[in-house]
């Protein structure tokens, strides 16, 4: 958790607001530094031969499990120096904040004992024990890699499976509680950032696409939730009948595809309507920059156009990481680990508004602009 | 319109499916949606659907057969309920059920990923024989000796346990 705040890297002083136009499309040009992709995810499900699915364990036999399966973890090279905790140890806030992170699902926060989580402190190999299968074995990597993402988790399933035994059938692959997830009980998904095609209302023929050939798009937060910030994820849902790497690569195949929409909507944007554009992210920008108050959803959507203005040259002054981690921040664990302590939803937005100012407009937030407080 | 499996009762439950780009619709009375267990406060899946109705086949031939996992004690209506098996041997007793889903979801009934280099336990798979058996003609067209040595004890050891497993 970064509490030194006062160390970050100061902006260059000059307003952002007058450096839009300054580039040409240099961008363009550089396909591979869009920032369209932002991660790429391999999950596998796994489950001893030994024991029932966890849901049909008592909590003794859950807790035998994690016990196991938590040293086993631990002893492999890989994961020697990570962390692991038992989901009764933690605060629900501490669970949101995984939650958060992506290193656990929204329905493991809710199991009891014996659910545990083992994982790497950058976040990258994360481990749930006793979720809905035995193993949930997660790797993350930046940018498109899924292959690699790939390859290192069948390492570390090849480690974990040397020790206990998974349960395997020759016909239906690796056996987990859900009949989905049977076969390579993989799951691969990458991360994309889509505001051009969001903004030129072309994201609905994609997803319809994308459905069709048995992918599923869906929010940041996965399951469920609903595209905050331009964030989308891009599964596969077809887990028996294609190899790992085959599946591995077609994803990658059509996500690559997806960014090249991305880009074309970006470029029609800016060429068809550069004034609207403009407006777009520099509204963004007011908003940002002078909001007391901004609910999670708002600051992630405005942080969004933000992140497309620097991409697009619009924007100067704040750096495509600095609103990366913004994204992260600004969300509601996140800041209340900032802060030490829980806070209600309105002062979580009054503090999320402080946060982006502080980044954006660092001198007027330390000088004398500071805002009086109304309550 | 009347119900698409009792073809007796109104239907007043619409159930919609895409499968392969194409809508799917079932039509059903309250009735039917009980006895296929489906829950209407809850979101219906897929799995439901197609179990409900595969289920249904299924009693309607053989009278109503009651399933139980003897391992993990699950019960066919509560696999039926929430689509989700309870242990690795489920997938045997509920074999033509799971394999209904398993198609439905898939379009395939054939795992052809990776097999799990055996550990310790677990039953040796006919997959990993036929790779090994794979791998040892390759070392010996090769004259990889050592290598095939290696992989004929593996494939030794795989079978007798294939044996034990087969006769326990």
């Amino acid at each position: 958790m970064n509490t030194k705040r006062d160390k970050r890297p100061r902006r260059p002083r000059k307003s952002v607001v007058d450096r839009f136009f300054a580039r040409g499309h240099s961008w363009l040009t550089r396909a591979d530094s869009q920032d369209v992709v932002i991660s790429s995810r391999v999950r596998l499900a796994r489950n001893l031969a030994t024991h029932p699915f966890p849901e049909r364990c008592t909590p003794e036999k859950r807790k035998e499990i994690w016990d196991t399966l938590r040293t086993v973890v631990l002893g492999l090279p890989e994961l020697e120096k990570a962390i692991s905790v038992e989901m009764t140890a933690l605060t629900e806030l501490d669970k949101l904040f995984l939650l958060e992170r992506h290193l656990i699902s929204r329905d493991f926060m809710e199991t009891g004992e014996g659910a545990g989580l083992v994982a790497l402190h950058d976040g990258r190999v994360s481990i749930m024990v006793n979720e809905e299968d035995h193993v949930r074995l997660q790797v993350v990597l930046p940018g498109l890699e899924l292959t690699s993402a790939w390859e290192a988790a069948s390492r570390l399933d090849d480690g974990i499976d040397a020790a206990v035994g998974y349960a395997f059938s020759s016909r239906l692959g690796y056996l987990t509680a859900c009949p989905s997830n049977v076969g390579t009980g993989m799951r691969t998904s990458v991360m994309v950032h889509l505001p051009g095609l969001v903004l030129s209302q072309e994201m609905e023929p994609i997803v319809r696409g994308l459905t069709k050939i048995g992918l599923t798009v869906r929010g940041l937060r996965g399951e469920g939730s609903e595209a905050a910030g331009n964030i989308f994820q891009i599964s596969n849902q077809v887990t028996l009948g294609e190899g790992e790497g085959e599946i591995a690569s077609n994803l990658s195949q059509i996500v690559q595809e997806v960014v090249e929409h991305e880009v074309n909507a970006r470029m029609r944007l800016w060429q068809k309507n550069p004034v609207i554009l403009q407006d777009h992210i520099l509204r963004a920008y007011g908003v940002l920059s002078h909001a007391r108050l901004l609910t999670t959803k708002e600051a992630l959507d405005f942080l969004s156009s933000l992140r497309l203005g620097v991409i697009l040259g619009i924007l100067d002054g704040v750096g495509i990481n600095d609103l990366r981690k913004l994204m992260e921040e600004c969300q509601p664990a996140h800041l209340q680990k900032a802060v030490g302590r829980r806070l209600s939803s309105r002062e979580r937005d009054f503090e999320r508004a402080r946060l982006v100012r502080e980044v954006l407009r660092p001198e007027e937030e330390a000088g004398g602009a500071t805002p009086r407080e109304v309550e | 319109m009347l119900c698409d499996r009792c073809h007796k009762n109104q239907a007043t439950v619409h159930l919609h499916q895409v499968e392969g780009g194409k809508v799917k619709k079932l039509h059903l009375c309250e009735g039917c949606c009980g006895e296929l267990g489906l829950d209407l406060e809850s979101p219906v899946s897929v799995a439901d659907v197609m179990l409900g109705m595969g289920i249904s086949t299924t009693q309607e031939r053989k009278g109503g057969r009651r399933l139980k996992c003897e391992w993990c004690g699950l019960t066919a209506s509560a696999f039926k309920k929430t689509g989700r098996v309870g242990c690795p041997r489920c997938y045997q007793t509920f074999e033509k059920e799971v394999l209904q889903l398993v198609r439905a979801l898939h379009r395939h009934d054939r795992h052809v990923g990776k097999v799990p280099r055996r550990g310790r336990s677990g039953p040796p798979c006919r997959a990993s024989l036929r790779d090994l058996r794979e791998a040892l003609r390759k070392a010996v067209a090769e004259e990889r000796y050592e290598e095939a040595a290696r992989l004929r004890d593996l494939i030794n050891e795989h079978e007798k346990g294939q044996a034990s497993t087969t006769t326990a």
